[in-house]
Parts: C-alpha cells; structure tokens; sequence
C-alpha cells in the first residue's frame, strides 16, 4: 500500500517535470523566432529646408598664442601654490614649557 | 661621462643638507621635548610626595628632579633657537642681516643659558633651586620675542615670495593686452579687469603690512587674509585670459 502511494508520488513528481521542460523548449523556440524577425522602422518623411542655417565660431587668434598659455599656466601654478602654503608652521610652534617649576621647602 | 656623474653628485649632495640639517634639528627638538615631559611628570610626584611626607628621602628624591627638569626645560628652548636658526636658513627671501640678529641672539641665549645650566647643577637645596627655576621665568619674556619674531620671519618671507610672483604675473598680464591691443582689439574691459586685480593686491598688501607688526596669531591671521585676496586678484586675471584666448 506504501509502495503504491509512493509510486504515484513520484510518476507525479516526473510527469511534472516533462511537462516543465516542454513548456520552456517551446517559451524559448519563440523568444529565438521573434528576435530573427526583422523590425520595421517607420521612417518619417525628409524635412527640406529651403534656407540652410549656417553656424560659425570666431575662433580668437591668441588662442594658441604661446605667451597666453605660459600666463594661464603662471597663473594656475601660482593659485596652486597660494593653496598649499603653510600659514601655521606647526612645527615652529614655541615648545610648551611650565615657567612656574618650584618645590617650596617644608619646614 | 663621469665627469657630468661627480658634478651631478656634487651638485645634489650640497642642496639636500639645508633640509637634512632642519630634520635633524627638528629631531633634536622633539627628543628634548619628550625628555622634559617625562622629567616633568616625575617632577610632578616627587613634589607631591615631599610634600605628603616631608621625609629626608622625599626631599633628596625631589632636589634631584627639580635639577633634572630645570636642566631638560633649558634644553628645550635651546634645541628650540637652534630648529628656529635651520628654519630661517632653508627659508629663501629672509634679508641677510634678520637672519644674523636672530643668530646673535641665539648665541646670547645660549651663554645665558650655559651660565644659568652653571647654577642650577651648583644648587644643592630646593631654595637654590627655585632661585634658578624664578631667573629662567625672568629671562622667559625676551625668549619668546625673540623666538615669535623669528617664526614671523620665516611666514612672512614665504607670503612676500607669493607677493612677488603675482607682481611680476600682473605686468605680464598687462603687458600682453598691451600688445594685443596694438594689433587693433578692444581690451578695454580686460584692462578694467587688470585694475581690479591690482585693488585686490593692494588689499593684500595692507594685510602682509599689517602682519608685520603683530603677534604670531595676528600674524597667522592677517596672512590668511592676505592669501584670500590674492586668490581673488588671480581670479580677475583668469578671467582676461579666459577672455582673450575665447
């Protein structure tokens, strides 16, 4: 009688499973089928303009002069080392003595 | 070929020591700090003690470390001139005869400091020992004008160096408008600009002026300022440059 449930218990167990599997073959064969199906792009009508817009940029003449680059990079050196001086000196601070050092006698 | 080596050699082994002999001093410096901490605190206990007991071991115990840190706290400010003379030395732009003042009044602290070193190993009793202790508070007050002005020699020259190079950097500057203003282009507002960053400099200067006459903290203060408005003065030829290259 135990032998018998457990049987069924696992032909349900198997059955399941195939039925699983199949499902997923057949899930991915339409995933692959719908991605080698081309797509189609509607594509809009070409916009004609009748007047072309043209955009131009003065470029400056002194923008590759080389006096003008050294003084930009004179002025970032400069800005850099303004930032990192040391102000403060902690290492020349005055050391921290007691002026006050004096055993006054018992009598 | 080992010519250029040697010469290479020479050249590198004579610039290292200034910055070798200011980490030596400052080693030297923060050694006697410590030792005078330490004989400090043990000063700090034998006072206590002879004071609980008043016993005769008590008070030898106490004389001894009375002297210890009397002796340790004259090291102390003398290892102190000394990392203050390695410092004036390494730091370019200090005049000449400031560094030799101080290097005078080094040598001055240093004998008082001797005879007073005299004194104190002399002493044998706590009152003789006082004495010494109450002559170093009296000598105290020029030491540390002496050693303040000496640190604001040191800030100041490392602000009149950063002075200058904004200086020569501003003529630069209006140099170059000058001359691309020769060429037929409008630098009317780029000059403006240039006026500006030289009232930021006066600003400046009035600070680095102001930081002349004051205490360390003022000074540490006042230079801070100054650095503020020369940051401010870049800013504006930043800007003109911006605007000249487009």
């Amino acid at each position: 009688m135990k032998q018998n449930y457990f049987m069924w218990i696992l032909a349900g167990v198997v059955i399941t499973m195939i039925i699983l599997v199949i499902a997923l073959i057949i899930f991915g064969v339409n995933l692959l089928v719908n991605s080698l199906k081309p797509i189609s792009i509607n594509t809009p009508a070409p916009i004609v303009n009748e007047q072309p817009v043209i955009i131009s940029k003065t470029v400056s003449k002194f923008a590759t002069d080389a006096g003008v680059l050294k003084l930009r990079e004179d002025i970032n050196k400069l800005r850099s080392d303004i930032d990192s001086v040391d102000i403060f000196e902690p290492q020349l601070s005055p050391p921290n003595i007691d002026l006050n050092i004096a055993i006054t006698p018992a009598d | 070929m080992m010519k250029y080596f040697l010469a290479l050699l020479l050249i590198f082994f004579s610039v290292t020591p200034a910055f070798a002999d200011y980490n030596s001093a400052y080693n030297d410096y923060t050694f006697n700090s410590q030792k005078y901490r330490s004989s400090y605190n043990e000063y700090q206990i034998a006072k206590s003690t002879y004071s609980t007991y008043k016993t005769l071991t008590s008070k030898v115990d106490a004389v001894k470390k009375l002297k210890t840190v009397l002796q340790n706290r004259n090291k102390v400010m003398s290892s102190y001139y000394d990392l203050l003379q390695e410092k004036l030395l390494a730091t370019p732009g200090i005049p000449e005869d400031s560094k030799n003042t101080f290097f005078k009044m080094k040598e001055s602290e240093k004998v008082w400091m001797a005879e007073h070193e005299k004194k104190i190993d002399a002493a044998g009793s706590l009152e003789d020992l006082d004495l010494a202790s109450a002559d170093f508070e009296g000598r105290y007050p020029q030491m540390a004008s002496e050693t303040k002005q000496a640190v604001n020699m040191v800030l100041l020259a490392k602000e009149s160096a950063l002075s200058s190079r904004w200086d020569i950097l501003a003529n630069d500057v209006s140099s170059k408008l000058k001359e691309i203003s020769a060429t037929g282009e409008n630098t009317a507002l780029s000059e403006r600009d240039v006026v500006s960053a030289r009232n930021k400099k006066e600003l400046a200067q009035a600070k680095i002026t102001a930081a002349l006459k004051a205490d360390l903290f003022e000074t540490q203060q006042r230079l801070t300022e100054a650095n503020q408005y020369l940051r401010e003065g870049l800013n504006y030829l930043s800007e003109i440059i911006k605007n000249i290259t487009g």
